[in-house]
């Protein structure tokens, strides 16, 4: 119970920064940057089998409160998430800084697929985004992405260490 | 049989069976499971954005002020030029006012602008679909239904209420690709539809070849339909052409409003 409310929050805190900051901050940015930040870290730090349990809920619940539908947003997160597993399995790295690197690689790959795929969806033409839009968009991905990593790490070592004193407690 | 089962156990095999259950929900939209969802998280979130919301309407200014600050030099001289033209313009305005004042009462006419309004705040937006949604903080407990209108405080029509939730509710802007709204030009009287580009800007359509458009004449609401009362601001038009097929002429409104700096909202409920 305790372990679900925490999910709950989490969830909520993630979805309202999102909607309701992130994107009111940058609205031209055209990608849910936070969302997917999560995606990736979750991918990552879990397994992606593992990852999809968080990571559908998420991308559903955004979906359903951004647009009120379920849209490409989901099956593009989870292909994001099967593209970092993958390419995360093949390159281990050791260097803490050149594995974040790669996880923000990761993002603004995924990000500007998706922007570019959302256009050619809906318009037809892909309308390439300036240098200068995109440095602004990959500095601000890549706070985000700390931002992300360092709340789902400490929520995620909250969650283990209530998950042990579970285990004590039944012991 | 072992390789059977080791493709079934791999990630491919787990990612495909996800897309392919979310690609039958995107294609399906089950509304008897996604509603509910909706309501809920809605009324979850509904605080937290409210709290949320203003600080990043805040920081966004500031982001804003700091990047054109080198601008406001200029736009200060032209707006100094242009003060001086709207005070002579204003004088003959209020002129026309008294007049209109007493003609709209020996025609026992309604004044304009007599609407049941709910103020609202923006406490949420949708960036991922090229920004057409917004969402209020007021939802079907303030009487808030789907289709009503939705202005900034001058009558500038803005989007209209496309879901309600209790406690807040969603917005399709002018820009979003299935916003149609029923439109006439003041000076020629040129009936067509307003129709949103995908979140890139609003454009004025299928309008007739025997009507006349011109550059700079303004659009306001037909009324049509009478979901969206007549005579609300939608822009002015720029770029009058024929459409691709040669059937209709088609042109660009430039909007007043900057959709994605929109802060406070009035839905109309009704008239007064």
């Amino acid at each position: 119970m305790k372990i679900a409310l925490y999910y709950s929050f989490l969830f909520t805190f993630l979805l309202t920064t999102q909607l309701s900051f992130l994107d009111i901050i940058f609205p031209n940015f055209l990608v849910p940057l936070l969302v997917l930040s999560a995606v990736v870290i979750w991918t990552v730090s879990l397994g992606f089998r593992q990852a999809l349990w968080y990571i559908l809920p998420l991308l559903i619940s955004y979906e359903l409160l951004a647009a009120g539908n379920i849209r490409l947003l989901s099956i593009f997160g989870v292909l994001l998430a099967y593209g970092t597993s993958f390419l995360s399995r093949r390159m281990l790295i050791e260097n803490s800084t050149l594995a974040s690197l790669f996880y923000v690689a990761s993002i603004m790959g995924g990000a500007f697929l998706y922007q570019w795929a959302t256009q050619w969806w809906l318009l037809g033409v892909v309308n390439w985004p300036s240098f200068g839009s995109s440095l602004l968009q990959s500095s601000i991905a890549i706070l985000v992405f700390l931002f992300a990593k360092k709340i789902l790490f400490a929520f995620q070592v909250r969650i283990d260490t209530l998950r042990s004193d579970k285990a004590l407690m039944i012991r | 049989m072992g390789e059977r089962r080791n493709f079934l156990q791999s990630k491919l095999f787990w990612a495909l069976l996800v897309c392919v259950v979310l690609g039958l929900a995107v294609w399906q939209q089950p509304v008897f499971l996604t509603r509910p969802l909706k309501i809920v998280g809605t009324s979850i979130l509904w605080p937290i954005q409210s709290f949320f919301a203003p600080v990043a309407f805040e920081l966004q200014d500031m982001r804003v002020f700091l990047a054109s600050i080198g601008e406001y030099k200029r736009a200060n001289e032209d707006l100094q030029k242009e003060k001086l033209a709207l005070e002579t313009e204003n004088a003959a305005l209020r002129d026309m006012a008294a007049e209109n004042k007493d003609l709209r009462k020996q025609l026992e006419l309604l004044p304009r602008g007599t609407y049941d309004l709910k103020s609202s705040v923006v406490i949420g937006r949708d960036v991922s679909g090229l920004g057409n949604w917004i969402h209020i903080n007021q939802g079907s407990n303030a009487g808030l239904k789907p289709g009503m209108a939705v202005i900034i405080e001058a009558g500038v029509l803005v989007g209209r209420v496309d879901e309600v939730f209790p406690l807040t509710a969603r917005v399709e802007l002018l820009s979003h690709a299935e916003s149609i709204v029923n439109a006439v030009t003041l000076d020629t009287n040129a009936e067509g539809i307003v129709k949103g580009e995908h979140g890139l800007g609003v454009a004025y359509d299928m309008v007739l070849q025997s009507d006349q458009l011109k550059n700079g004449d303004t659009v306001v609401t037909s009324g049509l339909g009478q979901v969206i009362p007549k005579g609300l601001l939608i822009g002015t038009l720029q770029d009058v052409r024929l459409t691709d097929d040669k059937l209709f002429q088609r042109a660009t409104i430039q909007s007043p409003v900057r959709f994605d700096r929109l802060r406070n909202v009035f839905v109309i409920k009704g008239e007064k």
